[in-house]
């Protein structure tokens, strides 16, 4: 039988990323991946080739710079492209198109915010600050594993004590302004800040994308944060850059498959898991779906909290309350991707010639309280009224991405459920949904409709069956404060422990999710390191 | 045409934390003016004659958290004042007659549960137990003023207050701190989630948590709001009580407690200005002219109508205006009153039910559905409520062998689709037919009926836009950030206080806010003796 340092359960970009970095450090890998393909729930999208897959995750812009640096991806091929700002377009009740645009250059995003109102322009400043001091203290517990704050272990009762006494030692308004970001609702947040309506959804719309919360719930404020991680060491005063791979996701996985090749990994397609093998309660290794069994030192699962452990254990060979808790982990997809091939390029007729901004793409988002509408529809489960749609078209500054003479665009729309309580998801809603989708889109570009020869709906089911993750949740838990940072995903493992010693998962399901790309896999692989004590040296 | 009356304190409207803020400073032996607005006290503890014979607790119903200490201290017992019935029980009322009761401590109120989950009933203590525990730890926090923090602040009790906290964390398991750091930034609907089965027990706890808050079940911050609640009902040792004569004769007996220390009450006297003298509180002024003069000033009013209004803008510096702007609004509510020609008939309701608050929200999404409602301004199609029968335990309130019963409906929007001229109709016709449901003769034993919508209810009892609780009981609403950041014990002048739902700790019919301003107002009036 074949043995292993290290098994990696999955090739999405988290696996890859754990897989990377321990076979840097000289471990043997094998990744073993379900699917034909790499790129887990991201290569679900079969409206292109493999190379040019639109893919379906979310858009996630912040590489950190540690990672990239540590596994020398620029030397495996990797380029990264700034992406624009991107635009909302609103329609008012006569059916004019408005816009707000975001830029690159400061003193054109605050231009473009004091077209709209005046006192925006200068708010902009002063929320700019605000908010890159609330991402700058989450930043630095990124690539950390988060801290148990009620441990009891090493002191920590007089931590605790201390923490509770330097609190008071501020005022309650700068306790206040320092706890408004994990306290306020997004809209009430920007309220403080934004007097146009426009511009306060413009914000809201890209930080929301994903989450199973409305941008009117109280905590809701502390998914603005996220987009704004890495700013501080790009010294952009615009809005906040977002990377992308050039080529796309595909680009990443592609440089990420030769970093492990580099290092002796290995990687095996069609290869299902089906099994962890146990001895003495510790992970020794897997089975696979043809009964074949390959051992290794430890064993590490990209999929979902849910089919790691629900779906590769006995449960009886796990804690009974933990099975409980790993069944009460949220999640649930409230996202549905539409992606299309446009021929020709769409046109933005309601935008000053050039405007450098389209590139980033473009959104629909209609007002936070029409967006609080849809959450509501979401939680009862009907079929979508009001939603979101956030489009982007990535081959405008990656002609890579299409064919010739062609365009893609991916529009993520939210809040979409993934059962309906009244009725399925038959072929007449799923095509009228897209009718939804594409006559909103024309909002932004009139006639859009006549460029597409090529479309792709994916719903959370379409997720679930063809990415294998759980409900279709593209956040692979939902994001909450009861399921981020040390919460995430359970009080109790939220540091990468778990039940089963040798097991670990390294999926978004862990800290810290979908905020960093491969940010998840790399924890995994550095709590992996250290229970194996691989030094530095090594 | 001004005239001018002079006192120590001046305490502006005559509700139940006015009037116990009122009582302990004139227990305290200083001279004190009380200025009602309304042509009659007690605020939203009245008691009134809604139809010939019928009498109704027209606005709060229940003394919930009711503060025993502050019955102590102002002697009420030794005033014609008792309770019909204390501990009163929560019922969650089933369609087919399988009742719940809670909070569940009995063996038989278990076996209740167990008879829509077994499973239920087995976690259902712990449940319990850990909610208790979870009050224990922040009770502490509500029954104290919180110190003002920081370097200019009061560092002695700050720091005080923190280790105390600091203790007490310690002091919980491992289990149940890792519990709450997932709970307190929770939806009530995700916690009930993971631990029950049963869509009823399920509903009334949703209920209960976001009653008269303006979020629902599936709201983050929901599940604090219960263990707020919790807290609360701690103080008071969890009873609920029901005053003999209704809220009216709970708001005579707190004037008496004023009165017989020399407290002058006034009604019919709008404030419409607080005066000032070197950044010093110096007293108020009507609407007609008529100038008060006092050390210090007590107001029940919300922050905002007290800050921005009475005293003015110009006193408030732009950041706290903008903050007292921001302040939640509360959730609306309706009311019905129904007199009844005899008790109606409810499947399996026992005395103790009867007598006891019920609950109509048969599960979480209803809870959801009507808040979902009320923010689109309609009228939830399927309301859910609390029911009350007060004349159970009062004779006084119907005549012999008649019954009242009121009626709170959460979730109902402050402005309605059609107006509330047109629709008022349709609000009374929906929650009868969700009544009868339950109640299945009651519409062939009402004699008479009145319905409140959210507008009447502020019209009629001062209350800002409808709302309870002068901003919901949020995290960020709580403790030193009530009613706002940097105006938790500080007042943009000083002498003046707030008294009301919008000081620590919050609405409700706790008395807690009256207590600890009057406590506030003493330690003022004593450092001015000394330096004076």
């Amino acid at each position: 039988m074949q043995s292993y340092d290290a098994i990696i359960i999955g090739a999405g970009v988290n696996g890859l990323v754990a897989a990377a970095r321990l076979a840097a450090k000289g471990l043997a890998v094998l990744v073993l991946e379900r699917d034909a393909r790499l790129g887990g729930i991201g290569a679900v999208s079969t409206l292109l080739s493999d190379e040019i897959s639109p893919g379906a995750t979310l858009p996630s812009g912040y590489i950190p710079p540690a990672l990239l640096h540590e596994l020398d991806l620029g030397r495996h091929g990797l380029r990264l492209l700034r992406q624009e700002g991107g635009v909302s377009f609103f329609e008012s009740e006569h059916g004019d198109t408005s816009y707000v645009a975001s830029y690159r250059a400061p003193l054109a995003q605050r231009k473009e915010f004091a077209r709209i109102s005046k006192r925006d322009g200068d708010a902009w400043q002063r929320f700019q600050r605000d908010v890159k001091k609330a991402a700058a203290g989450v930043e630095a517990g990124l690539l950390h594993q988060p801290a148990d704050p009620m441990s009891r272990r090493f002191g920590r009762v007089k931590e605790f004590s201390n923490l509770a006494r330097q609190a008071v030692s501020q005022t309650a308004t700068q306790l206040y302004e320092q706890s408004k970001f994990w306290t306020l609702s997004m809209d009430e947040l920007l309220s403080d800040y934004f007097v146009s309506e426009e511009i306060r959804a413009h914000i809201a719309a890209p930080a929301l994308l994903g989450a199973a919360m409305s941008p009117l719930a109280p905590t809701s404020a502390s998914l603005l944060i996220p987009q704004w991680l890495g700013h501080q060491q790009s010294q952009a005063r615009g809005m906040p850059d977002r990377f992308t791979a050039l080529g796309g996701q595909p680009a990443l996985v592609k440089a990420l498959e030769s970093v492990i090749k580099a290092h002796q990994g290995e990687i095996r397609l069609e290869a299902e898991v089906t099994d962890v093998r146990l001895k003495d309660k510790k992970a020794n290794g897997v089975v696979l779906a043809d009964g074949e069994e390959i051992a290794a030192r430890v064993v590490l699962s990209d999929l979902d909290l849910k089919r790691s452990y629900l779906n590769l254990f006995e449960w009886s060979s796990l804690p009974k309350e933990f099975v409980e808790d790993v069944g009460n982990f949220r999640m649930e997809g409230t996202v549905a991707r539409l992606n299309l091939v446009l021929e020709g390029t769409p046109e933005f007729p309601a935008l000053p010639k050039g405007c450098p901004a389209i590139a980033g793409g473009f959104r629909l988002p209609g007002t936070l309280t029409q967006l609080d509408g849809a959450f509501d529809d979401w939680l009862e489960k009907m079929p979508p009224r009001e939603f979101l749609v956030d489009v982007s078209m990535p081959s405008l500054s990656d002609p890579t991405l299409a064919p010739a003479g062609k365009h893609i665009a991916c529009a993520n729309v939210q809040y979409i459920a993934g059962t309906l309580n009244v009725d399925e998801w038959t072929p007449a809603r799923r095509e009228a949904l897209q009718k939804q989708v594409v006559d909103k889109m024309s909002i932004a570009s009139p006639g859009i409709e006549n460029h597409i020869v090529a479309s792709e709906l994916l719903l959370p089911s379409d997720f679930e069956e063809r990415g294998g993750v759980t409900q279709g949740d593209l956040t692979y838990g939902q994001v909450g404060l009861d399921q981020m940072f040390f919460n995430r995903p359970l009080p109790n493992i939220g540091h990468y422990a778990s039940p089963v010693k040798h097991f670990y998962v390294c999926s978004a399901s862990m800290h810290p999710g979908g905020m960093a790309v491969g940010a998840a896999g790399s924890n995994a692989a550095q709590a992996v390191l250290q229970d194996l004590k691989v030094g530095e040296s090594a | 045409m001004s005239t001018v009356q002079t006192s120590d304190v001046l305490i502006i409207g005559a509700g139940h934390n006015g009037l116990i803020a009122a009582a302990y400073l004139a227990i305290a032996g200083y001279s004190v003016r009380i200025l009602e607005g309304q042509d009659r006290p007690g605020g939203a503890a009245v008691t009134e004659e809604f139809a010939p014979d019928y009498y109704v607790s027209t606005c709060a119903h229940l003394l919930d958290g009711w503060s025993r200490q502050i019955e102590k201290d102002l002697k009420l017992h030794k005033l014609d004042f008792e309770m019909a019935a204390r501990t009163t029980t929560t019922t969650a009322l089933d369609r087919d007659g399988r009742h719940l009761v809670l909070p569940a401590q009995k063996r038989e109120d278990i076996q209740l549960i167990a008879g829509h989950s077994s499973a239920d009933a087995g976690s259902y203590p712990d449940f319990r137990d850990q909610m208790d525990r979870f009050a224990a730890t922040l009770a502490p926090m509500l029954n104290q003023p919180v110190p003002a923090f920081g370097p200019d602040g009061d560092t002695v009790a700050s720091r005080k207050l923190a280790s105390s906290l600091a203790w007490r964390v310690q002091k919980m398991s491992n289990a149940d701190r890792h519990d709450w750091l997932r709970f307190q930034g929770n939806s009530i609907a995700n916690e009930l989630d993971r631990t029950f089965e049963s869509d009823l027990l399920k509903g009334a706890i949703a209920f209960d948590a976001t009653f008269g808050h303006a979020m629902g079940a599936s709201t983050p911050g929901s599940a604090f709001a219960l263990a707020y609640k919790g807290a609360l009902r701690h103080s008071s040792k969890g009873a609920m009580a029901n005053p003999a004569g209704g809220m009216g004769a709970f708001t005579d007996a707190l004037i008496e407690a004023s009165s017989q220390h020399g407290a002058e009450l006034q009604t019919n006297c709008r404030v419409t200005k607080l005066l000032v003298e070197d950044e010093r509180i110096s007293g108020a002024e009507l609407s007609d002219g008529t100038r008060y003069e006092a050390k210090v000033v007590l107001s029940s009013a919300s922050a905002r109508t007290t800050y921005l209004d009475m005293l003015g803008p110009q006193h408030v510096q732009p950041a706290m205006q903008r903050r007292l702007a921001r302040i939640r609004k509360t959730g609306t509510v309706a009311k019905l009153h129904l007199a009844l020609e005899g008790l109606p008939h409810i499947e399996n309701c026992a005395e103790r039910e009867y007598g006891g608050r019920m609950i109509i929200a048969p599960s979480v999404g209803h809870v959801d559905q009507a808040f979902a409602a009320c923010k689109r301004g309609q009228i939830p199609d399927e309301p859910v409520m609390e029911v009350f029968l007060p004349s159970f335990h009062d004779y006084r309130l119907a005549p012999p062998g008649h019954h009242v019963m009121s009626i709170i409906v959460p979730f109902i929007p402050y402005e309605v689709e059609g107006g509330w001229e047109a629709q008022e109709e349709s609000l009374t016709k929906r929650i009868v037919d969700t009544l009868s449901t339950y109640a299945t003769d009651i519409k062939l034993k009402i004699i008479a009926g009145d319905t409140l919508t959210p507008p009447k209810i502020e019209k009629q009892f001062g209350l800002g836009v409808g709302g309870w609780h002068q901003g919901d009981m949020t995290f960020d609403q709580a403790f030193a950030f009530r009613p706002a950041p940097g105006l938790a014990h500080q007042a943009p002048v000083d002498g003046l206080f707030l008294c009301g739902a919008a000081a620590h700790p919050g609405g409700g019919m706790t008395g807690l806010p009256g207590k600890l301003a009057a406590e506030q107002a003493l330690s003022f009036l004593k450092e001015g003796a000394k330096d004076d």
